[in-house]
């Protein structure tokens, strides 16, 4: 797992880009590669119950395909299991019982096709947001910039305002 | 002349209107006429001036009234007409203007032209007309018509008189207006007279009429002065131009000086939109920067960010797991099966089945993954811990720099407003450069002619000296030969006491001229400075350049709109304060330069000054001369009947009944 090459298809492929291209006048990026994009989108998918399915609809459309290279995927392979296993231990609809998700996230970790689907669906999911979030309808730097502070904001104020970071960070230890 | 009473007859919005005016009855000297704007003030003050002069200052020719135009036939002409009753002198006019009008059959209205009639009443009562042909020569006895304007005057002709004076213009008239009512103007007729040319003059005439024929040498002498008058005023002519050229130039230059300074301040404002310009590159630049370093942390720590609720959720589900911790890193389930089925241990021991070191070594199993999963757990602490560290107060890092984008959007903005709404307004796309370059090289040129101009007239100068010099030996000898015959004797004698008559009178002019200067300035100054408040004073010079000097840097400031219009009042009242001055003296020097009574009819001359001036202004008015006549705003009436209560003698007000017609209560 995670040690290929991926390849994004249709509108996923163009967001993608999209997402990982300069913006604006100022040839700032809101995210260095597709790599990075990534990486991201699955958590953004899952924080926002965001699950999507291939464009095959678009799949013979102009639009060129968004690629990541085998080593990009390798080198990115501890985060992405991360990823994946936060989901697995935490998406409730796909796995009511608590138990099943502890052994989906660790002992069984990478033995269900279907895990992986769950994964990339909520991938796909998350590009969809980041760019309505991030990319749609902007135009200028101060657009992206914008975007970017709402999109910010409203992740913190609706998932941390009430955790603080130093308590869970002993806690783990 | 004092005015006596004023009646008009379809005078424009006068239909049939009459008044009187105070005579200085007990003292009593003011009229005041109050009238709401619009009322007619104006036009009631130029009815004096159709009057007398025959002359408006309206667009409209047509002094008809307006009504009865439009009510009139062609067959029934109507006429309008203006009395005036007035004394100068010992002697009373009525001076009648009448013109009549026509309406065409097209509806036209034609004016034929105005006539008048002037009744003369001497001391003892005896009536006449005045011939036609003397008229217009009584009345410029009266009052000249040049003159007329100082005496009758509305607001707008004291605000142009005050713009006229601050640029020097018209100074030339203020001398005339001077010499005329302070009674210097016949002096200087004298003088003209007396020398005023060459030929015309008398002693010029005299010049023409030594008998040459009794003596070659007179002839040649003659000849000689001759052609010494001819160059002296040929040079005088030709200075007389480079002085009008110098003056010419000057104006000019100054003109192009205040050009400049115009254009200096469009350079200081291309400077400046210049410098606001960079102030934008460099916000620009500095928000590109803030903006690029939100992204950058946005980069950095997006991974954290975004997982910290997924954490913080992980962890409440594996805090209730029970983890022994006794399992080994990187070894799982697999690695034992290895072991068993290979028979030996890692540190070499051998497994045979069913031993003690078999079953020891297989109950790894149970802390092992996949059946204990306490290694897999901690890895993902692990990363958790990572994540969680590297969040680095990405809100706060994005405010701080959100806030630095704020305020250079606002300077920007300022900026961008600055030039908009300052300067590009101002600069208009002008290459100011170029513009202040043509300036100033046309201020350079001036600047050459007015020096080479005054080169020339020092050379002038000095030939004139030269040929005064060669002429007055001539006359010399000229008196000596002339005394030979006797006719050229005859002539001699008398060219010498049409000299030394001509010497005294210049002389007492020049005195006179000062002095009335002097006095001009003195009253001037007294007038100026009640009004205001003793900071600023006035100063004349020799060519009636009027400059108003503060008093505490006793230099020349360029005067306001209000104070132009103090300065042309005061100048106009101190000379019907000084005409008035002369007559009453007893100083018989003083009375030689006595002219006639004069009203002094002023419309609205309150409305220029601010309350606290107009005090001064009322208690200066009815002292300045013997009659007054002021045309007040309804507004300012209250104060004016305040102010001057003991010498008003007449008040009349001005109604309005309609655009075409005003009546007087």
């Amino acid at each position: 797992m995670f040690d290929k090459e991926v390849r994004l298809i249709g509108k996923h492929a163009q967001y993608m880009s999209l997402l990982a291209s300069n913006f604006g006048e100022i040839n700032a990026k809101l995210f260095n590669r597709n790599i990075d994009v990534y990486v991201q989108a699955p958590i953004v998918g899952f924080l926002y119950q965001k699950k999507s399915e291939k464009d095959v609809k678009n799949k013979d459309s102009k639009i060129p395909d968004a690629h990541i290279l085998k080593d990009q995927m390798i080198n990115a392979k501890d985060n992405l299991v991360f990823n994946m296993q936060l989901i697995l231990l935490l998406d409730k609809d796909y796995e009511p019982d608590e138990e099943k998700r502890i052994d989906k996230a660790f002992r069984h970790f990478g033995k269900d096709e279907k895990d992986f689907e769950l994964f990339e669906s909520y991938v796909l999911g998350g590009i969809e947001i980041l760019y309505q979030k991030l990319i749609e309808n902007a135009a200028k730097s101060d657009d992206f910039i914008d975007k970017l502070s709402s999109f910010t904001d409203e992740i913190n104020s609706r998932y941390y305002s009430e955790i603080d970071k130093d308590v869970l960070l002993n806690s783990l230890n | 002349m004092l005015l006596e009473s004023i009646k008009l007859h379809n005078f424009r919005q006068y239909k049939e209107t009459s008044l009187d005016f105070a005579q200085d009855i007990q003292g009593k000297n003011v009229t005041i006429i109050i009238g709401e704007n619009g009322s007619g003030k104006t036009t009631f003050l130029q009815s004096f001036f159709w009057c007398l002069y025959g002359i408006t200052y309206f667009k409209d020719p047509v002094v008809l009234n307006k009504d009865v135009a439009a009510n009139m036939t062609p067959s029934f002409p109507e006429d309008v007409f203006v009395e005036l009753k007035l004394q100068h002198g010992n002697n009373k006019f009525r001076i009648k203007r009448i013109q009549q009008f026509e309406k065409d059959n097209s509806n036209n209205i034609r004016p034929k032209k105005s006539l008048f009639e002037i009744e003369k009443k001497d001391e003892s009562g005896n009536t006449s007309y005045v011939d036609a042909t003397k008229r217009e020569h009584t009345i410029n006895n009266i009052l000249r018509k040049e003159l007329a304007r100082y005496f009758f005057f509305d607001g707008e002709r004291i605000e142009t008189m005050g713009k006229e004076i601050s640029g020097y213009k018209k100074t030339e008239e203020f001398a005339e207006a001077v010499e005329g009512l302070l009674g210097l103007k016949g002096m200087q007729k004298a003088l003209e007279h007396l020398s005023g040319g060459t030929k015309n003059s008398v002693i010029g005439k005299y010049n023409q009429r030594y008998d040459v024929n009794s003596d070659s040498e007179v002839k040649k002498l003659t000849d000689e002065i001759n052609d010494c008058n001819d160059k002296i005023e040929a040079y005088t002519d030709s200075m007389n131009e480079k002085d009008a050229a110098i003056r010419k130039a000057e104006e000019l230059r100054d003109q192009k000086a205040e050009e400049l300074k115009e254009y200096e301040s469009s350079k200081a404002l291309q400077e400046r939109k210049e410098q606001l310009q960079k102030v934008i590159k460099r916000s620009l630049a500095t928000k590109a920067d803030a903006q690029k370093e939100i992204c950058r942390a946005f980069n950095n720590q997006a991974s954290s960010f975004f997982t910290l609720k997924l954490i913080k959720d992980a962890y409440d589900i594996l805090v209730k797991l029970k983890i022994s911790g006794s399992d080994i890193p990187s070894i799982t389930d697999k690695t034992i099966q290895y072991l068993i089925d290979h028979g030996e241990c890692l540190c070499g021991r051998h497994l045979p089945p069913e031993s003690v070191e078999l079953e020891y070594i297989k109950k790894w199993f149970d802390v092992l993954p996949p059946k204990s999963i306490g290694n897999m757990v901690n890895d993902f602490k692990m990363t958790a811990r990572n994540r969680i560290g590297s969040l680095n107060d990405f809100i706060d890092v994005r405010d701080g720099k959100l806030a630095r984008i704020s305020e250079c959007d606002e300077e920007i903005l300022n900026a961008e407003d600055e030039i908009q709404s300052t300067i590009d307004s101002k600069l208009n796309g002008i290459d100011v450069e170029e513009i202040v370059r043509t300036i100033s090289s046309t201020i350079a040129e001036c600047e050459r002619c007015i020096s080479r101009d005054n080169q020339e007239i020092r050379e002038l100068s000095e030939k004139i000296g030269a040929e005064k010099a060669k002429k007055e030996s001539a006359e010399l000898r000229l008196k000596e030969h002339a005394l030979k015959s006797k006719t050229n004797r005859k002539i001699e004698i008398y060219k010498a006491y049409a000299m030394r008559i001509n010497q005294l009178l210049s002389d007492k002019y020049a005195k006179s001229e000062k002095e009335v200067r002097s006095r001009l300035v003195d009253n001037m100054n007294e007038i100026f400075s009640k009004i205001n408040n003793g900071d600023l004073s006035v100063r004349i010079n020799e060519k009636y350049q009027i400059d108003v000097v503060a008093n505490n840097v006793n230099a020349k400031v360029e005067t306001s709109e209000g104070q132009s219009i103090s300065v042309i009042f005061s100048f106009i009242t101190s000379m019907i304060k000084m005409s008035q001055e002369n007559r009453l003296s007893d100083d018989r020097a003083k009375q030689e330069l006595s002219s006639d009574i004069y009203p002094l009819v002023m419309d609205a001359p309150l409305s220029k000054f601010d309350k606290k001036h107009i005090q001064s202004v009322c208690e200066t008015i009815p002292h300045l001369t013997e009659q007054v006549v002021i045309f007040i705003k309804d507004t300012d009436g209250d104060l004016a009947k305040e102010y001057m209560n003991a010498k008003i003698g007449k008040s009349h007000k001005f109604v309005k009944i309609s655009e075409t017609e005003t009546i007087i209560e």
